[in-house]
């Protein structure tokens, strides 16, 4: 048994996923930059829009996830890393976002992230791209879902609850499932995805097949309308977001007692298991009836009980997370914390999903929806929870980077690299939230309002990416020799 | 005040702000503490525990607060049934643009009646000051009616929020309230 047998793969996903961060980011660069200059011819927004959307939010972070969270679990149960479920993850996610890459930029497919549907339909119908073009695209979106419902929780689930385990592969002893919490946070993934993922997954290959010619248009009206699909559509895309912010949470469970001072502390568990328990099994439950949130402002279409059931659930997830809040901050306290880029990086991204926390609360009401839905706060919102995911995860990275890249990482380098990313995170934050307020709306170029945000918008875009590119140097640099295997 | 963008912005500054000093401070207390021999790591049970209580109404208390002010702000709260406003427009919208039934309104409530004829657009209001008074989202075949107090006199912009294609950033339209 080889610790390349751990390894391959996840290196491979973090390496691949960082390649799509710097397409999707130069893309998004380029969006703020055509805000400034205005440079961009006003149908090639949306299409850098739409890539940058895909890129950052599957093949980036979903990817960078995926395969840090299978070394967890594989140097944790000690099982390698091979097999079909994890080769057919890596390649299929990457084959289905190549498609979607190549309907986007090759075809003009720009329809956003979260489809619009039946934008992609009508998009077609009117000649803004073409129905060769969709159907590339459709087939994109159809792997990638295969491997967010199916293939990736599938195997997690392997990993975790079959296979014998090999002890020179088991780096941390870390066994169990629902305890310690660290590994709980795994769980709300394998089984809520998978049904809340199914129907719209059955939906996109109903397309993909009809646009295939397999079978009629007729056949499958229930996907084409546009009530019908966008259900299944945002229970999806809502839990799917929970799924990733929990299993970081559950990271920083995880992280955090691995770097206490402490020497008392025997199990090297957080300041209270059972209050971590308890957070994730919360913040699951409650998050899966939160998803009406995104529809609020539909007053007649929606039934208001639906509404109401959405506004309590999201206002229950924020106990969720002020629960663990206490319990991160109280191990981290009590204990002591070392010091090095994992531990910080995992605290600041923690720090900054709580922070826009409480945006979220405004905008998971009824009420303040009214006024906020659909200008930049609800992409602050969304775009902070993926960059304090990527954070945490960062600070996953770092805690394996001598196991995956054969070398120490340079402190000086990983330090600027979280730094960076966090500095730009609360500020993009801070920036898109007095947009949003000013009404601003999303995914609109030129900006008609708020476009005093845009060089804030550089400036901590810029950040990002400086970030981003003390990691590249980070790879490259020669610090440490790489260790043969 | 509150129940406006700027409101929110602004509760969303009072309530984050304190919340990072503390957690900032918090942060650089543990690693300090990292740094000390082991044995003066030991914490009080009984202060952590007040902590965790106080934490937990204190959260308990911001969430709870965010959720009840933003009631009143509901549509169909704010304007119950029976007060059935005089003047009901309709609107259609379409890539890119929409047709209201009249540019010319007066002040006081309104309804709107609006639907979109071909993919998901929105609705969204600005008061002659900038200031989203509404936003309601239009999927097509369906049908959303909202109440809206129009207490300026002035020109109002109707603006898409929800991307819809290239002509997106130009759907725009204005009416008057006088």
């Amino acid at each position: 048994m080889r610790l390349e047998d751990l390894t391959r793969y996840p290196r491979l996903m973090v390496l691949t996923s960082l390649a799509w961060f710097l397409a999707g980011g130069a893309a998004g660069l380029l969006m703020v930059l055509a805000h400034l200059t205005g440079f961009l011819r006003i149908h090639e927004y949306p299409v850098l829009l739409t890539f940058h959307g895909t890129a950052m939010t599957f093949g980036g972070l979903f990817q960078l996830m995926m395969g840090l969270s299978l070394l967890r679990i594989g140097f944790c149960y000690g099982k390698p890393l091979r097999g079909l479920l994890v080769r057919a993850s890596y390649i299929l996610l990457n084959v289905g976002m190549i498609l979607i890459a190549i309907a986007v930029l090759a075809f003009g497919v720009r329809t956003s992230y979260t489809l619009m549907f039946p934008l992609p339909a009508v998009g077609a119908v009117k000649g803004l791209w073409s129905m060769e073009g969709l159907t590339v695209f459709v087939w994109g979106v159809v792997l990638v879902l295969l491997v967010i419902v199916g293939l990736y929780p599938a195997a997690l689930a392997r990993l975790m609850f079959t296979g014998k385990t090999e002890e020179a592969l088991v780096l941390e002893r870390f066994m169990g499932t629902l305890n310690p919490s660290g590994m709980a946070g795994m769980l709300p993934y394998i089984f809520i995805m998978p049904p809340l993922g199914s129907a719209i997954t059955v939906g996109a290959v109903a397309i993909g097949l009809a646009l295939l010619g397999m079978i009629s248009l007729g056949s499958i009206g229930w996907t084409l309308s546009p009530m019908n699909f966008n259900y299944p559509f945002w229970i999806f895309a809502h839990n799917l977001m929970e799924a990733m912010g929990i299993m970081a949470i559950a990271s920083v469970y995880w992280l955090i007692p691995r770097y206490t001072a402490s020497e008392e502390q025997k199990a090297r568990s957080l300041y209270s298991e059972r209050l971590g328990i308890l957070a994730i099994v919360f913040y699951s439950t409650a998050a899966i009836m939160a998803f009406p949130h995104h529809l609020f402002t539909m007053p007649s279409s929606q039934p208001h009980g639906l509404s109401y059931v959405g506004q309590i659930a999201s206002w229950l997830t924020g106990f969720g997370a002020a629960f663990s809040v206490f319990n991160v901050l109280a191990t981290a306290y009590v204990f002591g914390l070392r010091l090095t880029p994992a531990s910080l990086a995992a605290m600041l991204g923690f720090g900054v999903y709580v922070t826009d926390g409480f945006l979220a609360m405004q905008l998971g009401t009824i009420g303040w929806a009214y006024r906020l839905h659909g200008t930049y706060a609800a992409t602050a919102h969304l775009m902070t929870i993926l960059l304090a995911v990527a954070l945490v995860w960062i600070g996953a990275l770092y805690h394996s980077f001598k196991l995956l890249f054969g070398k120490p990482e340079d402190t000086r380098l990983a330090y600027l690299h979280v730094l960076l990313t966090a500095v730009a995170a609360i500020g993009l934050l801070y920036t898109m939230a007095f947009m949003g307020a000013e009404g601003a709306p999303r995914r609109t170029y030129p900006l008609p309002v708020g476009a005093a945000g845009v060089l804030p918008l550089l400036v901590f875009g810029v950040l990002l990416a400086a970030g981003q590119v003390a990691f590249l140097l980070q790879l490259t640099s020669p610090r440490g020799k790489r260790e043969s295997r | 005040m509150l129940g406006t963008g700027a409101g929110a912005v602004l509760l969303f500054v009072y309530l984050t702000a304190p919340f990072l000093v503390v957690f900032a401070t918090l942060l650089y207390l543990a690693v300090r503490r990292g740094r000390a021999p082991p044995r003066e790591l030991d914490g009080s049970k009984r202060l952590l525990l007040a902590a965790e209580v106080a934490w937990l109404i204190a959260i308990g208390v911001a969430w709870t607060v965010i959720n009840i002010v933003s009631i009143p702000w509901i549509p169909w709260l704010a304007s119950p049934p029976q007060s059935e406003p005089s003047q009901v427009v309709s609107v259609e919208a379409f890539m890119w643009g929409y047709t209201l039934e009249t540019y010319e309104l007066k002040q006081g409530a309104v309804k709107f009646v609006a639907r979109s004829i071909d993919t998901i657009h929105s609705m969204t209001i600005y008061s002659p000051r900038g200031e989203v008074i509404a936003t309601v989202m239009l999927m097509p075949g369906m049908t959303e009616e909202i109440v809206v107090e129009l207490k300026e006199r002035g020109e109002y912009t109707i603006r898409c929020l929800e991307f819809c294609g290239d002509g997106h950033p130009a759907m725009v339209s204005k009416f008057r309230v006088v």
